[in-house]
């Protein structure tokens, strides 16, 4: 036993050895390189030496020599930037030629990176708006069928792919999976009517053009597959204007709550529940009005009330009420501005009631009256 | 007659003396002056630094060298060189700056050296987040409440963050200017007034501005919305005011009953007036356009080039890089409640490619 322990304690150190040779084989064996000599930097301390020394022309020549050396060395690098620069963008350019347009860009990322100033890149990388195209087929893809494939059956023409490319926003038009669903638009020159006799999965020629596009067809023409779901933006963008106006119809901001539910019915008019508030903001709007004594106001909004519900009992007497409160206010206001003989604001109150009713009580008699003894008034004011 | 030819010679021989002594008073100046004659000549030679009066700069076509003096600031020096005390961060990342003291050597760049903000290991991005209305109390998403909003943009100050309006991210998308390495924009949707009564106070505590995007139906016309004296207000203390249509109309949506004419005619104006109502009340051009809800086709795409614009912002989220689509920028809302964490979530800097 006691033996098997020596044996052991003799092997660990054997085992280390070999282990730690494995680590050192396995470890690239160390180049020693050459220390680099920094010529310029070489050439520099020399000029500055010769400097402090008075021996100016000495130094003068280590200066041009060292900058000699800058110079060559700051072109090197300049030709070595420009020559990957160049080879990343002619790569950059076959994988576009493909259709591989994410590797291309990341190419001539690339390729601006060594040379920031470099247009041509800078033009490549501008996104292409896709072409303007009305009608079109739906093309769905099946197994094993490449775009060059699909751009041929449909333009005669394998080249023709980067058009599908660019309509469908495809990143990588190498890469289509079984059942993915492609736009064909109609090119000059193609013929959809040979297409419809074969039969396939195509649905057959859809009469839409883009000026009639609606925002869920954005999501098959678009660009980018940029088609916001709920999900990618993290929001409803019409919900939470609802949201808002509840809110504010909760807190009694009646008028603010009209502002964000009519956001709402900007996008879709026939929405019920929105309806709803909106009518109900309006209704209660109408009865602030009412309280204030701001009779017209008050009646407009209980008219629009009645728009979105026209049976709404308590709605209609409302705008009798208001009407009514309206024309007596004015009324008995003209009667009591008559009696101060302050004949022009009569006038104007009495009017006011004419307008909403022209056969309100005694309305029409009082004008006449308050109008003839004005003229009478004026007339003699203006004798001599 | 003798006398006085003598006396003639003599005033010759005087007048030659004379001479010589101006000669060399004038040898004597030109050797004076040639040092500030040859540099003066080698100012046109691009390719040299040239030691200015002093010798703490100098000086080529793109870059110049700066050695900083004692009572130097930064934002002295970014004005002096950019004419714009904003521009601190160019100076800053070039040296890629921890300390500033007397002694130090500053490279500072004349021309944008990496406007597309690209690095062997990726491409910077700027997140553009999006508010609507503030309060103290919150109760639904579109509302953020005063705390959270101090609280974030407290986390932007703290993490070296600015704040640039969409114009100047336009220049970013142009190729034109590069932006600070941490960049965010911050955009604020429809004209409510707490942008004004809330946000306004802390973002002016933290010295940043933000972009309004505004549909003019709704300024001065609601309590609850912002008035046209406050929008000057705020475009004085460096506000951006860019446009989101009239009436918030989904310009996507043909209405019922509409003739393809008539909706035409009506999403024309309600792209071109809230342009010359902005320029007209506020004295800003506005050159970015919020789609209503996002919602945007390659109809309203065209239609906003046409009536000026440069750029059209969604509510999709995502960040932009410079090579980003004009007309379908991404932005990111920040929606209540703010889960944990969710907010720095938000803001990125940085896109990792391999670019090497």
């Amino acid at each position: 036993m006691k033996y098997r322990l020596v044996q052991v304690l003799l092997c660990l150190p054997l085992l280390f050895l070999g282990l730690g040779g494995c680590a050192a084989l396995r470890k690239k064996p160390e180049v020693k390189k050459p220390p680099e000599v920094r010529l310029e930097r070489v050439l520099l301390e020399r000029a500055l030496e010769y400097e402090r020394r008075g021996q100016s022309l000495n130094a003068l020549q280590h200066y041009e020599a060292a900058l000699a050396v800058i110079v060559a060395k700051k072109k090197g690098l300049e030709d070595s930037l420009r020559r990957d620069a160049e080879k990343r963008y002619h790569k950059g350019i076959e994988y576009y030629e493909q259709g591989k347009y994410s590797d291309a860009r990341r190419e001539f990322l690339a390729a601006l990176r060594l040379k920031p100033d470099f247009p041509e890149v800078v033009e490549l990388l501008k996104p292409v708006p896709p072409p303007p195209f009305g009608q079109y087929v739906v093309h769905e893809v099946r197994e094993g069928e490449y775009l060059a494939a699909i751009a041929e059956k449909y333009y005669g023409d394998k080249s023709k792919f980067e058009i599908i490319a660019r309509v469908n926003g495809l990143e990588d038009a190498t890469k289509l999976y079984t059942g993915m669903k492609l736009i064909i638009p109609k090119i000059k020159g193609m013929v959809l009517s040979d297409l419809e006799e074969e039969p396939s999965s195509e649905v057959p020629l859809e009469e839409e053009t883009i000026y009639a596009a609606k925002p869920e067809d954005e999501e098959e023409s678009g660009e980018e597959p940029s088609s916001a779901s709920e999900q990618e933006m993290g929001y409803d963008p019409v919900a939470i204007y609802q949201e808002q106006g509840v809110t504010l119809l909760e807190e009694g901001q009646y008028l603010a709550a009209l502002h964000e539910f009519q956001k709402v019915l900007n996008t879709d008019p026939s929405r019920k529940k929105v309806q709803e508030y909106m009518a109900w903001a309006h209704y209660r709007q109408g009865e602030v009005f009412f309280n204030r004594a701001d009779y017209l106001k008050a009646r407009d909004h209980f008219y629009e009330a009645l728009r979105y519900d026209k049976e709404w009992a308590a709605c209609k007497e409302y705008v009798i009420r208001a009407e009514d409160a309206y024309k007596e206010v004015h009324y008995l206001k003209g009667i009591e501005y008559f009696e101060e003989e302050r004949l022009e604001d009569a006038i104007e109150q009495w009017q006011l009631v004419s307008k909403v009713d022209p056969n309100y009580k005694q309305v029409q008699n009082y004008l006449l009256r308050a109008q003839k003894l004005f003229e009478k008034i004026r007339e003699l004011k203006e004798a001599p | 007659m003798r006398f006085s030819t003598e006396e003639h010679s003599w005033s010759r021989k005087q007048a030659r003396v004379a001479g010589r002594i101006a000669a060399f008073m004038l040898a004597l100046l030109f050797l004076w002056l040639s040092p500030e004659w040859a540099s003066s000549f080698r100012q046109e030679d691009k390719h040299h630094l040239i030691p200015e009066k002093g010798g703490a700069l100098f000086q080529s076509e793109t870059v110049a060298v700066y050695v900083v003096k004692k009572g130097d600031r930064l934002a002295d020096l970014a004005r002096r060189f950019y004419g714009d005390a904003d521009k601190v961060w160019m100076i800053e990342e070039a040296n890629q700056l921890q300390a500033f003291e007397p002694g130090q050597v500053l490279v500072i760049p004349l021309r944008p050296v990496n406007p597309g903000g690209l690095f062997a290991d990726g491409y910077q991005v700027v997140s553009i987040l999006t508010y609507h209305h503030f309060s103290k109390n919150c109760s639904n998403r579109l509302c953020m409440p005063v705390d959270e909003f101090a609280r974030q943009m407290g986390f932007l100050k703290k993490e070296g963050y600015r704040a640039v309006n969409m114009k100047d991210l336009l220049k970013f998308i142009d190729y034109q200017e590069p932006l600070p390495r941490k960049t965010v924009a911050i955009t604020i949707d429809d004209g409510y007034r707490s942008v004004y009564d809330l946000a306004y106070p802390l973002l002016k505590k933290y010295d940043f501005t933000a972009t309004l995007f505004i549909y003019t139906d709704f300024i001065d016309n609601s309590p609850n919305a912002l008035t046209w004296e406050q929008l000057r207000e705020l475009a004085h203390a460096g506000f951006e005011i860019e446009a989101h249509t009239i009436t918030h109309a989904d310009l996507t949506l043909k209405r019922k009953d509409e003739s393809q004419a008539k909706y035409l005619q009506r999403i024309e104006r309600e792209l071109q007036v809230p342009r010359e109502l902005i320029r007209k009340n506020v004295g800003q051009d506005p050159l970015w356009l919020a789609y209503p809800y996002g919602r945007w086709n390659n109809l309203v795409v065209s239609m906003a080039l046409k009536a000026g614009y440069r750029g059209g912002v969604t509510v999709t989220r995502g960040v932009t890089p410079f090579f980003v689509n004009p007309f379908k920028v991404g932005r990111n809302q920040v929606m209540n409640p703010v889960a944990g964490g969710s907010f720095e979530r938000l803001v990125k800097f940085f896109r990792g490619v391999n670019l090497q």
